[in-house]
């Protein structure tokens, strides 16, 4: 019984759940939008956020704590996000351990920004989207933030599936861009 | 990197399609496909984050640490996979491992120390932290005692004549509340006429009998929650977790200067924010600065409209683990006791 557990929990040990809590706190937007980054469903994304911070409580004692949490954290979670669509045979060929590297790296840029909160240090992208030209911010808008298909994106642009297809791979090679421009986005491992 | 490298990212973001064609070779410049998809991935999560989401899925993840037995299974897996290392090297690396575990634990303990001591604790997260502390399945007990009871000279404005004549037939003083998380709990108090009154939840039904009365059950787990001092005033006891939550909007709160360093004892006071919300004017939150605990709660300015005092305050007397079954009602009768399933409230 829980309750019976919890009772005997000696002092050291319910530290080590406290300071868990924290950094599990402090670490749970980042690893939502990495979350996001790599899975469209949303309650995968939350099955796939429990299960990493699971595992990684289980696996506490592995962990490093003179290096940053972070990174650990997202490599438990990139392993899991392949697991799961090796799982339902829906790998994509370039989704690999390669590429979530370089993921992480991004990341890891992101979070050592200036900003006490994963929000604040991700600010800018709204300022490259406002600074898009209009075309691309519609793409932008619609595809994200009015959760539009591509195809109805399309028909909304009035343009061919393919022409949008491109438009929004152009948007968002503008944005990366812009956020390279402000140092959210690094060079590093190309 | 090529045209042809970019189109099965673009495909899998924005075509719903992936594929593992062995002619669509893996990108060897990573780059701009990272680039792609980090910016993909922050427009998504700009569109879809929601705060109280967010602090839904932390609540979720804590309970279920809790739910696995917290701690200690994290102890006894370490010592699992231990145990199953064979000889030799093993042993060994066993005890780096154990060893490792300490420091890593000790780096726990430190950064708890560093984040947690008083200075850098704000009252945002004192709330938080006595939230997610009501939240957890750990057996609580309170006793409760009348500070103030109001007084009979004059009736207040707002208050109508069949109002401020209202007395409770309870008694809430010295009355116990046992608390065991989210819609767990038992609350014992005595009449005026000297007999008891048992009501309670265990997560599945709630409940409410007097000694010498029928027990009535209802699925409805606010059903006999009325007499509940604080209760009508919307800061309900026995569901800590949710009624604490109402304390993030319409309250104003405050940490109090941490006058004894030595002490884990903090104190948050809230002061309601205005007539409108429902609840006493103001209330103390004594807790464990580290865990969240509430050791004494007061609340002050209760509404006069269903009798009962003033002021009351609860006291934590014990946190040890209830017997299995405590929160149902069977625990506490007998068996040949009648049973009415949604009945009239007793």
């Amino acid at each position: 019984m829980s309750v019976r557990l919890i009772g005997a929990l000696d002092l050291s040990n319910q530290k080590a759940q406290l300071a868990f809590e924290i950094l599990a706190r402090e670490n749970s937007r980042m690893l939502t939008a990495y979350l996001r980054t790599l899975v469209d469903d949303e309650s995968v994304v939350d099955d796939l956020f429990q299960e990493s911070m699971l595992v990684a409580w289980r696996r506490l004692d592995e962990c490093d704590l003179s290096r940053p949490f972070g990174p650990w954290l997202r490599g438990i979670a990139g392993r899991l996000v392949l697991a799961h669509y090796r799982k339902r045979k829906t790998l994509p060929v370039f989704l690999n351990e390669a590429l979530l590297t370089h993921l992480d790296q991004q990341f890891e840029s992101i979070s050592t920004r200036p900003g006490d909160t994963w929000d604040e240090k991700v600010v800018a992208i709204r300022e490259c989207i406002a600074g898009l030209s209009a075309s691309h911010r519609a793409a932008i808008e619609g595809r994200y933030f009015d959760e539009l298909k591509t195809s109805a994106l399309a028909e909304r642009l009035d343009i061919s599936f393919e022409a949008c297809k491109k438009r929004l791979v152009r948007a968002r090679g503008l944005l990366a861009e812009c956020l390279a421009r402000k140092g959210i986005l690094t060079e590093a491992g190309t | 990197m090529t045209r042809n490298e970019h189109e099965p990212l673009s495909d899998w973001l924005d075509a719903g399609e992936f594929s593992e064609d062995s002619t669509d070779k893996p990108a060897t410049d990573h780059s701009p496909l990272t680039k792609q998809l980090v910016v993909h991935g922050l427009l998504r999560d700009a569109a879809r984050h929601d705060d109280a989401a967010e602090k839904k899925r932390i609540e979720r993840l804590l309970t279920e640490i809790e739910r696995q037995g917290g701690a200690n299974n994290a102890r006894s897996d370490a010592t699992v996979s231990g145990s199953k290392s064979a000889a030799g090297t093993q042993r060994r690396g066993s005890r780096i491992f154990a060893i490792a575990g300490s420091l890593g634990v000790a780096a726990c303990l430190l950064i708890a120390f560093v984040v947690l001591r008083p200075s850098t604790l704000s009252a945002a997260e004192a709330l938080e932290r006595i939230i997610q502390s009501a939240a957890r399945s750990v057996d609580r007990a309170y006793e409760i005692h009348v500070l103030e009871e109001y007084g009979q000279r004059r009736k207040p404005e707002n208050l109508s004549e069949q109002q401020w004549l209202a007395e409770s037939n309870e008694n809430v003083d010295g009355a116990m509340l046992y608390v065991g998380g989210i819609d767990r709990h038992v609350f014992v108090r005595s009449l005026n006429d000297g007999r008891q009154r048992m009501s309670g939840c265990d997560g599945n039904e709630s409940w409410a009998f007097r000694d010498d009365g029928p027990v009535h059950v209802s699925d409805d787990l606010t059903r006999f929650r009325g007499k509940i001092p604080g209760q009508q005033q919307s800061i309900a006891f026995t569901d800590l977790y949710s009624q604490l939550t109402l304390l993030r909007d319409g309250y104003d709160v405050e940490l109090s200067e941490d006058t004894d360093r030595q002490s884990q004892i903090r104190r948050l006071v809230g002061h309601r924010k205005s007539r409108d919300v429902r609840g006493p004017k103001s209330l103390e939150l004594h807790f464990d600065r580290n865990d969240g605990t509430i050791h004494r709660m007061i609340l002050d300015g209760l509404p006069r409209g269903h009798g009962g005092p003033k002021s009351v305050e609860l006291m934590l007397v014990s946190q040890e683990p209830t017997e299995e079954g405590f929160y149902s009602h069977d625990f506490h009768h007998d068996d040949d006791r009648k049973i009415k399933r949604e009945g009239s409230q007793p």
